[in-house]
C-alpha cells in the first residue's frame, strides 16, 4: 500500500520521497521542501531473503529487518534516506545499507545534539538542520523557501495539537486500540494534509457524552507499538492502552509550554520544539527528567499499571529501564517489562505475562 | 462445605493435564493427571466428562494454564499465574514467595497475605530452567525420574554446567560424559545451576519470606534441595505440587 502510495505522489504531484530511519526528525522541513517522508520502522517480520543474515540476531530487529528491506530493494521507489542517529545501530546501518547492502540513493545522517541543553547545542542543531535543508534542496533542486517552512511548522503544529486531543480523550473513541494506532501511524506515510484530514476526522468520532471506556486502563511506555498483537491481547484480556510514551507515538506529540515564534526564524522556532519536546533516550541521557515525566504521565492518566515495552535489544530504552522500575516501585505501581520480538503476532507465553499482569492489577483494583 | 463436591478445575499444562475437583473448603476430593494431549478441546471435555458422571452432576469449570482456552464450557479462565498463587495460598493461608517449575516455564509469584498476586517474574525466553530442560538433559544421560535424588545424594560436590541454553547444556553434560566426570556430580551440577538461575529469577527476596514450590518440577527431591541452598533458605513443597493450578483454577469458580 505504501509502495502503491508513493509512487502515485511521484506520478501525480512530481513530490520526491524519502526513507526515514526512527526516530526523531525535523518532518516540518521535508514537508516545506515538498517531499514525502516514509518512516521505515523495521517492519516487522522476519527479514527474509539472501539479505536477512547481514546482522548478528542480537542487533535490535528494526536495524536489522531495515537492513535487509533495504538491501533487497524493497525501499527502492524512495529517492533517498534519511538517518537520525537514534542509536549506534541506527548510525551504523547508515553506513553498511550503502557499504553492504547495495544502496546507492542519496543518504543523510542528521545528528541529535547530545547532552543537556545549552547555547553550544542549540547552536549545533539550527546547523544540522540547516544542512538537513540544503541537502533536500539538492535533491529537489529547489531552495528552501522560508515561508513555506513556516507553513509547514503551522501545520505540523495542528497535527500535534489534534493528536494530543485524541489522545487525551481516547477512552471516549469508539475504536479499538488496534484502530487507534493503525489510524495515528498512518501518519508515518501520508502526506501531513492528508493526515490531518484524517485526524481531525477521528477527534469528530470522540464521543464525549458517552462514559469511558470500561476495562483496566494501562500506561505503556517503549519503542513502538509492534507486534500490533499486543493490543488485540490487552483488549482480550479486559485492557486497554490509557496513555502511551512509545517513541513512534505518543511521545512524538510536542505541547510546547509556551507557543515558539512562528513568525520569526523558523529555525529557531524548529530548536525551540525540539527541546520542548517530551524526553526521549535517543536525544537525552536525562533520565530523571524521564522518569518524572513517565510518573506524571501516570498520575494524571488514571492508569493502574505501567508496561515497559522494548523490543528485544534497543539498547537507548534498555538503558532507562532501571531508573524506570525504581521509580514506579516507589511510587508502589504495578509495572511489567515485557520484551518482545519484532514479529506480528505475540507468543503464547508473552500473552500469558500480559494476561497475568491485568488479572493482577484487576485484582488490586477491586480490592 | 466439606467434601461436598463444588468445582472443577483444569490446569493444561504444556506437558501434563491436570484436572480437580474441589469442595468448599479447597479440599481436593479427586484428580486426573494425563500426558497433554494434542487435541485439548478432546482431552479436556472426556475428564470434566469422566469426573461429572462419577459426581452425577455437572460443576462450575475453571481452566488455566497454556491450552486454557482451548478448555470447552469452562465458566472462568484465568492465566496459571493467577491460578497458582490462589492454590498455593489455600495451602499456606499466608504471603509467600510462590516457585512454580513447570514443563514449559518457571515463575517466581509474590503472593500477598489477601491471596493476591504481588508481582511475578517469568523465564520466557527459553526452556532452560524448567522441567522440560530436565527431561532432555535426563532422557540424554538415561536416568530414569525416580533415581534423580539417589544420584544427586551420593555426590559430594557438583560439576558446574555453565551452558543456560538446553541445546548447549546438553552438549556440554555429554562432553562432560566423555571426559569420564561422575555422573552423580554431572547431576548435582546440573540442578545446582537450574537453582542459580531460578534464584536470578527471583532476585533479592525479604530475609522473612517464605518460598514455597509447586508444579511437576517440586517432585524432584534433588531440585527442591538445590533450589533451599541457591535462595539460602528452607524451600517448602506445598502437598500434590502438581495439582496447585488447577486447585486454583476450581477455587475461581468455586
Amino acid at each position: 500500500m505504501r509502495k502503491a502510495y508513493v509512487a502515485r505522489q511521484r506520478e501525480a504531484l512530481g513530490r520526491k520521497s524519502v526513507a526515514v530511519l526512527p526516530v526523531h526528525y525535523p518532518k516540518e522541513i521535508l514537508t516545506a521542501m515538498d517531499v514525502l517522508a516514509v518512516e521505515l520502522w523495521g517492519p516487522p517480520g522476519s527479514p527474509r531473503g539472501p539479505e536477512a543474515g547481514r546482522l548478528q540476531t542480537y542487533v535490535c530487529a528494526v536495524v536489522r529487518n531495515a537492513l535487509a528491506f533495504m538491501a533487497g530493494g524493497h525501499a527502492d521507489v524512495v529517492d533517498a534516506a534519511l538517518f537520525p542517529h537514534t542509536c549506534d545501530s541506527v548510525q551504523g546501518l547508515a553506513t553498511l545499507v550503502t557499504d553492504f547492502g547495495g544502496w546507492s540513493k542519496p543518504s543523510f545522517v542528521f545528528q541529535h545534539p547530545k547532552g543537556p541543553t545549552r547555547a553550544s547545542a542549540r547552536k549545533f542543531l539550527i546547523a544540522e538542520l540547516r544542512a538537513l535543508a540544503a541537502w533536500l534542496g539538492t535533491l529537489t533542486g529547489r531552495p528552501l523557501d522560508v515561508e513555506a517552512l513556516r507553513r509547514a511548522i503551522r501545520l505540523h503544529r495542528a497535527i500535534d495539537e489534534t493528536k494530543a486531543r485524541v489522545l487525551a480523550r481516547r477512552e471516549r473513541l469508539p475504536l479499538s486500540d488496534r484502530e487507534l494506532y493503525e489510524a495515528l501511524r498512518r501518519g508515518e506515510w501520508l502526506w501531513p494534509e492528508e493526515h490531518l484530514d484524517e485526524l481531525r476526522e477521528l477527534e469528530g468520532k470522540l464521543a464525549l457524552d458517552a462514559p469511558p471506556r470500561a476495562g483496566v486502563p494501562l500506561m505503556v511506555t517503549g519503542y513502538v507499538p509492534e507486534p500490533m498483537a499486543l493490543l488485540d491481547a490487552l483488549d482480550d484480556a479486559g485492557a486497554y492502552v490509557v496513555r502511551d510514551d512509545w517513541a513512534a507515538v505518543g511521545r512524538r506529540v510536542v505541547v510546547p509550554r509556551c507557543a515558539p515564534d512562528l513568525d520569526g526564524d523558523p529555525f529557531e522556532a524548529l530548536a525551540t520544539l525540539y527541546y520542548e519536546a517530551p524526553e526521549c533516550p535517543t536525544r537525552s541521557l536525562d533520565q530523571e527528567a524521564r522518569t518524572r515525566r513517565l510518573l506524571s504521565l501516570y498520575d494524571e492518566s488514571g492508569a493502574r499499571g505501567v508496561i515497559v515495552h522494548e523490543p528485544k535489544f534497543c539498547e537507548p530504552e534498555a538503558f532507562d529501564v532501571p531508573a524506570i522500575k525504581r521509580a514506579f516501585a516507589e511510587r508502589g505501581a504495578p509495572l511489567l517489562y515485557l520484551e518482545t520480538e519484532l514479529e506480528t503476532e505475540l507468543s503464547g507465553q508473552t500473552t500469558t505475562r500480559l494476561e497475568a499482569f491485568v488479572e493482577m492489577v484487576g485484582a488490586r483494583r477491586a480490592a | 462445605m466439606a467434601n461436598e463436591p463444588v468445582a472443577i478445575g483444569v490446569d493444561v499444562g504444556s506437558t501434563t493435564c491436570k484436572v480437580v475437583v474441589i469442595d468448599g473448603d479447597g479440599a481436593i476430593l479427586d484428580h486426573r493427571v494425563e500426558p497433554t494431549h494434542p487435541r485439548i478441546e478432546q482431552q479436556t471435555t472426556r475428564l470434566i466428562g469422566e469426573l461429572s458422571a462419577t459426581l452425577g452432576r455437572a460443576l462450575p469449570v475453571g481452566a488455566t494454564g497454556y491450552g486454557r482456552q482451548r478448555v470447552f464450557g469452562a465458566t472462568r479462565v484465568l492465566t496459571e499465574i493467577t491460578c497458582h498463587a490462589r492454590g498455593a495460598f489455600c495451602r499456606v493461608g499466608r504471603a509467600a514467595v510462590l516457585v512454580d517449575m513447570g514443563g514449559q516455564d518457571t515463575k517466581i509469584i509474590r503472593v500477598g497475605d489477601d491471596g493476591a498476586v504481588g508481582d511475578f517474574a517469568m523465564n520466557d525466553k527459553c526452556a532452560a530452567g524448567t522441567g522440560r530442560f530436565l527431561e532432555v538433559i535426563l532422557g540424554r544421560l538415561q536416568v530414569p525420574f525416580d533415581e534423580v535424588w539417589l544420584h544427586v545424594s551420593r555426590a559430594d560436590h557438583g560439576i558446574a554446567v555453565s551452558s543456560t541454553c538446553t541445546v548447549f547444556a546438553e552438549s556440554e553434560v555429554i562432553s562432560l560424559v566423555a571426559e569420564g566426570q561422575e555422573l552423580d556430580g554431572i547431576l548435582r551440577g546440573l540442578h545446582e545451576s537450574l537453582a542459580k538461575r531460578v534464584a536470578s529469577l527471583a532476585g533479592a527476596l525479604p530475609p522473612d519470606a517464605s518460598v514455597v514450590m509447586s508444579g511437576g518440577v517440586a517432585l524432584n527431591a534433588a531440585m527442591v534441595r538445590a533450589l533451599s541452598s541457591a535462595l539460602r533458605r528452607e524451600v517448602r513443597v506445598l502437598p500434590e505440587p502438581q495439582l496447585v493450578g488447577a486447585l486454583g483454577a476450581a477455587l475461581s469458580v468455586r
